[in-house]
């Protein structure tokens, strides 16, 4: 009877040594694995008899055995403090979890053989969907694309302000006709007012947290900081010089920049559309 | 007292024989879009797909996802904008699903029935061709989806009143290992 006792009890811990081996072989495996590992189970997922019965703690925190394998790094952070049985556990909590898999957003209930994406260990900020972040994209893109149709608008009287510019200014030192001027003027008041309604778009479309721009969309951003007090620059030099065009007067002062500021102005917004058109 | 015996070895085992038969983790991924616009070309890539292949009774559930906000085609705006015209505030993961006879695995051209789930639709794409090349105790597995917006409803982006163009392959380079 003793013999037969003893051999059960031998017969036990060799089922369990053999379940901790092949557990813990699949264990190291994702230690020497990489950034995508996919999670490991939830430990508080098992249930609390099972727990008792391995004698770990029931407190999540005391064992550390179910941190989202987000990496190399999660991964052996958390070694320090698992106990020798935490392979076993999460061997256990891994064939669990499958069936268990609660249904995030977009997660399809699983079967007992299927994959979940809970599985994976995404965080569930990731994994949830957000109406909120979908409106604040929405609004963002709408705001851009009016922006960009504005932009684009603006470059034909912003083109016609240039060609007509010679009209107004004369040429050799003598006056340009009054007609001149004034289309000249007309032309730059609209190129002005359109640019402005474009930009407004620009400016008050919503950031979104967290993003970084990068790419050819800073040189984009960039060329407004030439454009934008060009724009601004542009039409008081403008006025200045239609005044003493008006009064017999040949151009004068701050206003004999007025051509060039306009030139450098339309450059900057020419290098602006081009940069989010090419690339 | 056999009985017995047999009874606790097999309270014992049990875990080990209803555990999946293999176990398959990617490791490694790289995924490219690819968007045609009349004026420019463009790649979005992403490597933060995460998948896992559960194997049983000879039959093998897969399953990839991958944050859509994390593909990078090196223009912050043209992300941003793909993340909206997708919505991906509202459906932030694109999850691939696929099921294949265990047996398959180990071809060198695997062709496999996708199941998508993107911008809130899902699409499947049928006997889509993979390459399957072993790397040490790894395999990489390649091949390209066929993907087109239209499949999942998604209006799209234009240029300068151009759009871009309906088709939008997917390069997936993934590597896989078992456990």
């Amino acid at each position: 009877m003793n013999g037969v006792g003893l051999r059960a009890i031998a017969l036990a811990f060799f089922c369990l040594w053999v379940a901790a081996a092949s557990s813990f072989a699949q264990f190291s495996g994702q230690l020497d694995t990489y950034p995508n590992q996919a999670t490991v189970a939830s430990y508080n997922e098992v249930p609390a008899v099972w727990r008792q019965a391995l004698e770990l703690p029931v407190d999540r925190s005391q064992a550390d055995v179910s941190q989202p394998a987000t990496g190399i790094a999660s991964n052996t952070a958390g070694l320090s403090n698992r106990n020798a049985r935490a392979p076993l556990l999460h061997g256990m909590a891994f064939s669990l979890d499958q069936g268990q898999a609660g249904a995030p957003q977009q997660t399809k209930p699983a079967s007992s053989n299927q994959p979940s994406l809970k599985d994976l260990g995404f965080p569930p900020s990731t994994i949830q969907g957000s109406s909120k972040e979908q409106e604040l994209l929405t609004k963002r893109s709408h705001m851009l694309q009016i922006h960009q149709k504005l932009g684009l608008l603006t470059t034909i009287p912003l083109i016609a302000t240039v060609l007509t510019g010679p009209g107004a200014k004369g040429h050799h030192g003598l006056a340009g006709s009054a007609t001149g001027r004034n289309v000249h003027m007309g032309l730059g008041i609209l190129t002005t007012g359109m640019y402005w309604s474009s930009a407004y778009f620009a400016i008050r479309a919503p950031k979104i947290p967290g993003t970084k721009s990068y790419g050819l969309i800073r040189l984009h951003k960039a060329m407004a900081w030439i454009h934008g007090p060009g724009m601004i620059l542009t039409p008081i030099l403008g006025a200045i010089a239609y005044s003493q065009l008006s009064r017999g007067e040949r151009i004068h002062g701050i206003a004999k920049y007025h051509a060039w500021v306009a030139y450098t102005t339309t450059a900057a917004y020419g290098v602006a559309i081009l940069s989010v058109t090419f690339k | 007292m056999k009985k017995k015996t047999l009874a606790l070895f097999l309270l014992l085992a049990s875990p080990q024989v209803l555990r999946a038969d293999s176990q398959w983790v990617l490791a490694q991924s790289t995924l490219t879009y690819h968007i045609s616009h009349p004026l420019h070309d463009a790649d979005g890539i992403s490597h933060a797909a995460r998948g896992k292949g559960t194997c049983h009774a000879g039959m093998c559930n897969f399953l990839i996802a991958v944050p859509v906000k994390t593909f990078d085609s090196g223009n912050s705006n043209r992300d941003l904008h793909m993340l909206e015209v997708v919505q991906g505030g509202q459906f932030p993961m694109a999850i691939v699903r696929l099921q294949l006879p265990e047996s398959v695995l180990s071809s060198a051209t695997i062709h496999a029935d996708l199941e998508i789930q993107f911008a809130g639709q899902t699409a499947e794409y049928k006997q889509v061709p993979f390459q399957r090349v072993k790397k040490g105790n790894a395999i990489e597995v390649s091949g390209t989806i066929p993907l087109e917006l239209s499949d999942f409803k998604i209006a799209r982006p234009s240029l300068l009143a151009m759009p871009i163009k309906n088709e939008v392959p997917v390069r997936v380079d993934t590597f896989w290992r078992s456990q």
